[in-house]
This record gives structure tokens, C-alpha cells and sequence, in this order.
């Protein structure tokens, strides 16, 4: 092949690469949940801003934490897709650096954004909208310069011509024909994800709420939720179809083979389609254990694409590269030491999320109302539940629904 | 040569790294430092007759630490990955492939850092005491625990020690012999930055009484801080390599006449505005009512302009490497930097290029492009119009051949005809047309100097 492919890294890989797909695959999967709840939850906020108003304030208060945890669970799946395929994705940086750079001012703009609307909508309510839809644009800019030039990191053909034309930077490439139907293949799970959101939302409030207001702002969630969870599917199903039509023939032939590839990517559908149908099934019931099993589908269906999404790379970039054959300069001791920091943190903060988050769910009931922020009054001990879940006769209703 | 250079006019890569990496300097000290401040204002709140307006106030900076914190500081860190990957793509792959697990370990201590402050922030009016201050002392910890990680990949740069790549001993690169001064260092200088920062948030206090104990309390953060901070940066430039010593201290001929003294500049202005920060917090302390949002902010403005005189002197430092006496700021390995190999047409070793013709102004400009332009512009910063305003053809066609001699510059690579094609391409920047065959032609043979072979 014709095509400026950089050598591996002199220092080789540091471990088996399975283990860096791996790691690779849980913090991608963790991003993409995050990327889709922001992403769809800005865009909803912005659809619902007149018509639904506690859907625009649910979303417009969890944006902030949204966009937080969008970038932080982005780090390792960077970190570690330049250990694996460096070489490929440096040098498509540098094709579109211009763009590149700036996602950073645009997430900036996104994030801070995204603050400012929350600790300024009820004191400056005007123009609020004006502020969601630059976090909207910013955050969809950011998504296409991302799929731009990822999907110029599997085409070394096109670099050189593309770095003897614009050695700036300064042009994306619209020389991949798959383009448009990958950018639209990341963007609108966001809103079925957004819209799963929703329904937990809903699941939530039926679950604590007494009140008829409570009731009826779950009813309305429910039903902004599915709608779209629906919308999102068919619009899935055309990019899906569109990609199918687009992609090379050697890849449609790995599809038609079987195997792996096309077995996740059957089970993401399965999984996707199993989560639409225990959201909706959700509907009217006390409990929350349906819609809690409708988001964890969800979480499976974007792990399995995003195994489908890397098996595709191996596939498109197996004439450069094999990460099987790349020459492994071990690390074991450090793999290790990240592997026992990564446990004690994640056992460390499960228990502190949980210790604070039943604070703060006690002191939202102790107020009787969403603090959201702000005072909440005295804090209170958790209120006890009884086994089936329902309120103690008495027991004052959470309200999310406000937030 | 191995990547793509992102050639960008007039600012050039480098320095988009350098506005990256000096804005996120401030702010992701003050995120460290601040934690401890919290920790420690929490503590010192609790045993004040008054704690609640006390901790009102801890509110409105906690607010403020987190949104400025989690916003900018975060961003702009990745941004300085962002950017190096452009500006330097083989270092980037180099410090990945040696560090991926330190900058994994870093990343589940950022998490932490993040989660624990959101916890302490929400949780404001619901966590119990003992909990609250658990959260601001466990964030301080997790969040020094991230510098102490990312501490040892910055200097690694600068003193790699023991490391090679042939032994990749990762303890010799992490614990390298510029590590703990570093740290140190860098420990003051958020010890100081959490203290100017708690002024920005005092400015606002309008109870004088209750403005002056909070001046007092954020002062006793600046103080210390300001006058160690000197101590160890005299340890951390013990730790510096002779020659880097010797850059700052003489300073170089440059090319166009005169001395690169701006190392010696930037020492001068991370002194200044040093001084400049003690004299103001003294101010504050004594006359706290001189403390107003405006001062408040110049004093970390002024902070931030000895920060990018400090960061400006680190990259100083390191000419003319990207990692130390291991590959140069060119991408040029230290290992393939043979006679042999230096003197082989440029183009044929080069990737990213489209072949153009041999003796021509085009061919010229790629290699400006793959050889200069991760450091130098065409017009702007580092600009080589102003560099090679006095060169003739025959005088830039045998500088090109010893420009490492000076020990700030690596070697160039190439042949005579590339030689002549670059200076003919220069010197086309300013308006003058020069055929590069005859450089080459009218040229005195001369044997190619060799390697200034600066050691580390």
C-alpha cells in the first residue's frame, strides 16, 4: 500500500493488546452512554423548552455533570487507542489540526455553558434558550470534527493527498464516503439514550411521588422519553442502512460472513430493541425495575457496537496493521499497578456516591422538595422502605420532577 | 519525519502548546492547592464562634473552584494533549507508549478528584460534618496524588536520567533527577495560587471584620509559599542539565546577530512577578480593604505571567530536544542522527511529502516544512524572514551544515542539493528569486562539520 503509515512506536506495546481493547471497550462504552445522555439531553432540553419546561430543567440540571463525566470517561479510550493504533490517529490529527484544536475552546464554550444555564435560568431566564442552543451546536460540531477525523484515521490512502493540499489543517476530509452516515450512526443514540433518561426520570418520580403534579410530570416524561427512544430507532435503522450501503464491498462481505462482527452487531440490536421494549412496558408501574432493566440493555447494546465500531477498524486498517504481530515491550508491574489503583478508586467512590446520595435523597425528602443546589433544609437520615418499596404511611415524596 | 508536521502560519504549533499549557498551569494548580485550602478552611471555620458566615463564604469559593476548576482547568488539560499530538506526534507516541499506565493511574485520580468534589459540593447541606471535611481532605489527596503522577512524565522530559530506550527502565524515567525538585517546586506554587485565588473570592466580602480574618487566613497560604518557592526552584535548577544551565546563564549567539537570552529573560520575570505577589499579599494583609475584585485578579494575572516565564524556561531548557538528549524538538531521533544517515537526501527517508523535484524552491518548502516549522514560522512567531534577513545564498547554504554547532539547533538533514533548495525557499520568503542549482554549483566544497554532539 501507497500510504505514509508511520512505524510502531519503538517502545512496542506495553501489554497484550487484547487487554488494551478491553480496557479500551468498558471506558468507550462508559464515554459513549455519558456523550449520548449529553448530547440527547441537550437536544431534548431545546425541544421541550416551551412545551415541557420540567423536562428542559431536568436535563439542564444534570448537562454540567453530563458534560463532566462525557470528558473524563473519554480520557482512557484515547489514552489507550494511541497505544494501539498511534500511528494512525496522530497522523490524521494532524491532517484536520486546525479542527482538531478547536473541539477544545468548543467544549469550553459547551461546558461552561452548560453551568452558566444552570446556576443563572432562574435569575436570568431570558435568552435561556439562545445559551441551549449553543451548548447544542457546540457539542454537535464537536461530534462531527471527531467522527472527521477518526474516519480519516482509517484511510492512510487519502493522507498524502490531503496533507499536500492543506498541510494546515485547516479542511476536514469529505473524502470518506461513509462520513455522514457514521456521524449519524453516533448522534442519534443520543437521543435514545436521552430518551431512557427520561423514562428512568419517570420510573423515579412514579416510584416516589405522591402528588398529582408529580404523577402527571412522570406521565409526561414516560411519554417524551419513548417518543424519542421510538424516533431515535428509526432514525438508526435509516443510517444503519445508509452505512450498509456505502461502506466497502470487504466489509460487507465480513458482515455477510458471520462471526464475531456480525454477531454483536445483531445482539446491539437485540439489545437496543430489548431496551425499547422494557422501557415502554415500563409505563404506569409502581416499581422501577423494569425501566432500571430497559437502561442496562442499553448499557449492553453500546458495548456491543462499540466492539462492532473497533472490529470494523481492525477491518478497514488490516492492510497497514496487526496489533497481534506488533512486538510487546511488557509492563506488567505498572499494568498491574493501574489495574489495584483502579479497583481501590472505583470501590472507594461507590461508597462515598452512595453514603452522599442517600444524604441528599434524605434531605430532599425531609424538605419536600428538589433541592437541586440549593438549601434543603435540615439534613435528615434516609427514610426507611419497606421490602416492597413503598412509602411508609406518612413519608413525604421526593420530587425530581422539579429538578 | 515519520509524521505529518502541522504547519500552522504564524503562530506556529509550538507555541499553541505554550498558550495551552501556561493557562492550564495556573488553573490546575489552584485546582491541587485549593483542595488543601478547602481542608484546612473547613477545619478553621468549624472552631470560628461565626462558622456559618464563614462557611457561606467557603460556599461561594467552593462554587467558584469547582465551575472554574472543572471547566477550564479540565479542558485545557486535555487540550495540552490535544496539542502536543499535533505539534509533536513522535514525543506524544513516545511519552504514551512508556507512560500509559502512570497516565491511567493519573486518570483514575483525576475521577476520583472530580467525583469526591462533586460529592463535597452537593453535599453541602446534607453531608454530616466529620463527612464534609473527610471529602475536602480526600479530594487534596487524590487531586496531589494526580500531580505526583503527571510530575514524574513532565520532568522525565526535561531529565531522563538513567532512562534509554533501549533499557525503557520506567523507574529511572519517572524518578528521574529532576522528579523531586519538581515536585516541590510545584507543591509551593499551588500552595500560593490556592491563596491568591481565595483572595478573588474575598474581594467580595463586604463585613471588613469578617474580610480581614479571611485576607489573614488566605495570606498564611501565600506567605511561606512565596518566599520557599525561590528555595526550590534554586534545587530544581541544580537539577538541570549542564548545558541547559549554560543556555540560561550565557545565552547563544543567534542567528541573525545578537544573544537568545531568554532564558535569562524569563528567569528574570518569574522573579519579578514573584516579588510582585509578596509585596501584594503583604498589602492585603495589612490594609485588607485594599483588597478589591480587581486586585485580586491583577495578582493572579501576575501569577500567571510568572507562570508562562517559568513554563517558557522549562521549554527553553530542553533545546534542542523534545526529551532530552533522546529526540529532537524536530522529531529527528538521537539515534538516527548519524553522519551517514544526516547526509542522505532528506526527501528519500521522509514520509509526508509529494516528491517535488530536486532543486527547486518546492522542494524547499517541504522540507522547511518537515525539518523547521515545528519550531519556526515562515513570518510570525520564531519567524525565519527576520532569522535569515542578512543571509546570503552562500552564507545560509554552510550555516545549514553546522547549525547544531551552537547546541540549540538539531542537525540538519540532508544533502548539498537539499541545502540549497531550503535556503533557496528562505530566502524566497523576502522576495528574492534564487535558483538552488546554483548555490550548489558556486558553493565551496566543504566537508560536513561534525555533530556539535551535545550531551545531555
Amino acid at each position: 500500500m501507497n500510504a505514509p503509515v508511520p512505524p510502531f512506536d519503538p517502545l512496542g506495546l506495553p501489554v497484550t493488546s487484547s487487554f488494551l481493547y478491553a480496557l479500551s471497550y468498558l471506558t468507550l462504552t462508559l464515554h459513549f452512554v455519558a456523550m449520548q445522555f449529553t448530547v440527547g439531553g441537550a437536544i431534548l432540553m431545546l425541544l421541550c423548552w416551551r412545551r415541557q419546561p420540567g423536562i428542559a430543567r431536568f436535563f439542564g440540571t444534570g448537562l454540567p455533570l453530563g458534560f463532566s463525566y462525557l470528558v473524563t470517561f473519554g480520557i482512557p479510550p484515547l489514552l489507550f487507542l494511541q497505544t494501539v493504533y498511534g500511528q494512525f490517529f496522530y497522523s490524521s490529527s494532524v491532517l484536520v489540526g486546525a479542527y482538531w484544536i478547536s473541539v477544545i475552546p468548543l467544549v469550553i464554550v459547551g461546558y461552561g455553558a452548560s453551568y452558566w444555564h444552570r446556576m443563572n435560568r432562574d435569575a436570568r431566564p431570558r435568552h435561556q434558550d439562545v445559551v441551549v442552543a449553543i451548548i447544542v451546536a457546540a457539542l454537535l460540531i464537536v461530534g462531527f470534527i471527531f467522527v472527521n477525523n477518526l474516519a480519516l484515521s482509517l484511510r492512510p490512502d487519502l493522507w498524502l493527498r490531503h496533507y499536500a493540499a492543506y498541510p494546515s489543517g485547516n479542511t476536514l476530509t469529505h473524502g470518506e464516503p461513509t462520513l455522514y452516515a457514521r456521524y449519524l450512526l453516533f448522534v442519534v443514540p443520543a437521543l435514545f439514550t436521552s430518551g431512557m433518561a427520561l423514562v428512568l426520570r419517570a420510573s423515579y418520580l412514579r416510584h416516589r411521588a405522591a402528588t398529582t403534579a408529580a404523577r402527571k410530570e412522570a406521565e409526561t416524561s414516560h411519554t417524551v422519553g419513548l417518543r424519542a427512544m421510538v424516533v431515535a430507532t428509526g432514525l438508526e435503522a435509516m443510517a444503519a442502512g445508509w452505512f450498509w450501503i456505502v461502506i466497502p464491498d470487504a466489509i460487507r462481505g465480513a458482515f455477510a460472513e458471520g462471526g464475531a462482527l456480525s454477531m454483536l452487531a445483531v445482539a446491539g440490536v437485540l439489545l437496543g430493541v430489548g431496551a425499547l421494549l422494557a422501557a415502554w412496558q415500563s409505563r404506569g408501574r409502581s416499581g422501577m425495575g423494569l425501566a432500571v432493566l430497559a437502561a442496562h440493555l442499553l448499557v449492553g447494546a453500546v458495548a456491543c457496537l462499540v466492539i462492532v465500531r473497533d472490529l470494523l477498524r481492525q477491518l478497514y486498517l488490516e492492510p497497514y496493521f496487526e496489533a497481534a504481530k506488533t512486538p510487546v515491550l511488557p509492563q506488567w508491574g505498572m499494568f498491574a499497578a493501574f489495574l489495584t489503583v483502579m479497583l481501590i478508586g472505583v470501590v472507594f467512590l461507590a461508597i462515598l456516591t452512595e453514603q452522599t446520595i442517600r444524604g441528599l435523597v434524605g434531605a430532599a425528602d425531609g424538605a419536600g422538595g428538589a433541592n437541586d443546589g440549593k438549601p434543603a433544609g435540615r439534613p435528615r437520615p434516609a427514610p426507611r422502605r419497606t421490602r416492597a418499596g413503598h412509602r411508609r404511611p406518612g413519608q413525604r415524596p421526593a420530587s425530581l420532577g422539579k429538578q | 519525519m515519520n509524521y505529518p508536521v502541522w504547519d500552522v502560519p504564524g503562530i506556529g504549533a509550538g507555541l499553541i502548546v505554550a498558550i495551552i499549557a501556561i493557562l492550564h498551569v495556573l488553573v490546575s494548580h489552584i485546582a491541587v492547592g485549593g483542595g488543601a485550602f478547602l481542608f484546612l478552611a473547613e477545619l478553621w471555620a468549624r472552631r470560628q464562634p461565626d462558622k456559618d458566615r464563614i462557611r457561606a463564604w467557603l460556599k461561594r469559593y467552593v462554587t467558584f473552584f469547582l465551575v472554574y476548576t472543572t471547566v477550564f482547568g479540565a479542558i485545557t488539560g486535555v487540550g495540552i494533549w490535544f496539542s502536543i499530538q499535533l505539534a509533536s506526534p513522535e514525543a506524544t507516541s513516545l511519552l504514551i507508549h512508556q507512560f500509559v499506565f502512570a497516565w491511567a493511574i493519573e486518570w483514575v485520580a483525576f475521577l476520583g478528584e472530580l467525583t469526591v468534589l462533586y460529592l463535597y459540593y452537593y453535599g453541602w447541606d446534607s453531608n454530616s460534618e466529620p463527612r464534609q471535611i473527610f471529602l475536602a481532605g480526600a479530594y487534596f489527596g487524590i487531586a496531589w496524588i494526580s500531580l505526583v503522577v503527571i510530575n514524574g512524565i513532565l520532568t522525565f522530559m526535561l531529565t531522563p536520567g538513567d532512562w534509554t530506550l533501549d533499557n525503557r527502565d520506567i523507574a529511572a524515567g519517572f524518578l528521574n533527577p529532576g522528579y523531586f525538585s519538581a515536585l516541590s517546586l510545584r507543591t509551593m506554587v499551588m500552595f500560593l495560587l490556592a491563596g491568591l485565588s481565595a483572595f478573588v473570592v474575598a474581594a467580595r466580602v463586604d463585613d471588613d471584620q469578617l474580610k480581614a480574618r479571611i485576607v489573614r487566613f488566605a495570606s498564611y497560604w501565600v506567605l511561606p509559599a512565596a518566599v520557599l518557592i525561590p528555595v526550590f526552584s534554586y534545587l530544581f535548577w541544580s537539577r538541570l542539565p549542564a548545558f541547559s544551565v549554560k543556555l540560561a546563564t550565557d545565552g547563544v549567539v543567534g542567528l541573525a546577530g545578537g544573544k537568545l537570552e531568554v532564558m535569562s529573560r524569563a528567569i528574570w520575570l518569574a522573579g519579578l512577578t514573584g516579588s510582585l505577589v509578596l509585596l501584594g499579599t503583604l498589602t492585603f494583609l495589612l490594609r485588607p480593604r485594599a483588597l478589591t475584585l480587581g486586585a485580586a485578579i491583577a495578582m493572579l494575572g501576575t501569577a500567571q505571567i510568572g507562570i508562562a516565564g517559568a513554563e517558557f524556561f522549562r521549554e527553553m531548557a530542553r533545546k534542542p530536544y523534545v526529551v532530552y538528549g533522546v529526540l529532537y524538538s524536530n522529531s529527528l531521533w538521537v539515534r538516527d542522527a548519524t553522519p551517514a544517515k544526516l547526509r542522505e537526501p532528506f526527501l528519500s527517508r521522509a514520509r509526508w511529502h509529494p516528491d517535488p523535484p530536486a532543486l527547486t524552491r518546492e522542494r524547499g518548502e517541504w522540507i522547511y516544512r518537515l525539518q523547521c516549522a515545528s519550531c519556526h514560522t515562515r513570518d510570525g512567531y520564531r519567524s525565519l524572514t527576520a532569522r535569515t534577513e542578512q543571509w546570503t545564498p552562500e552564507f545560509g547554504f554552510q550555516w545549514l551544515e553546522t547549525m547544531d554547532a551552537n547546541g540549540v539547533m538539531p542537525p540538519f538533514q540532508g544533502d548539498a542539493e537539499d541545502r540549497a533548495a531550503l535556503v533557496a525557499y528562505l530566502l524566497s520568503l523576502r522576495g528574492k528569486t534564487i535558483d538552488p542549482t546554483e548555490i550548489v554549483r558556486t558553493a565551496p566544497p566543504s566537508p560536513r562539520a561534525p555533530s556539535a554532539e551535545v550531551k545531555p
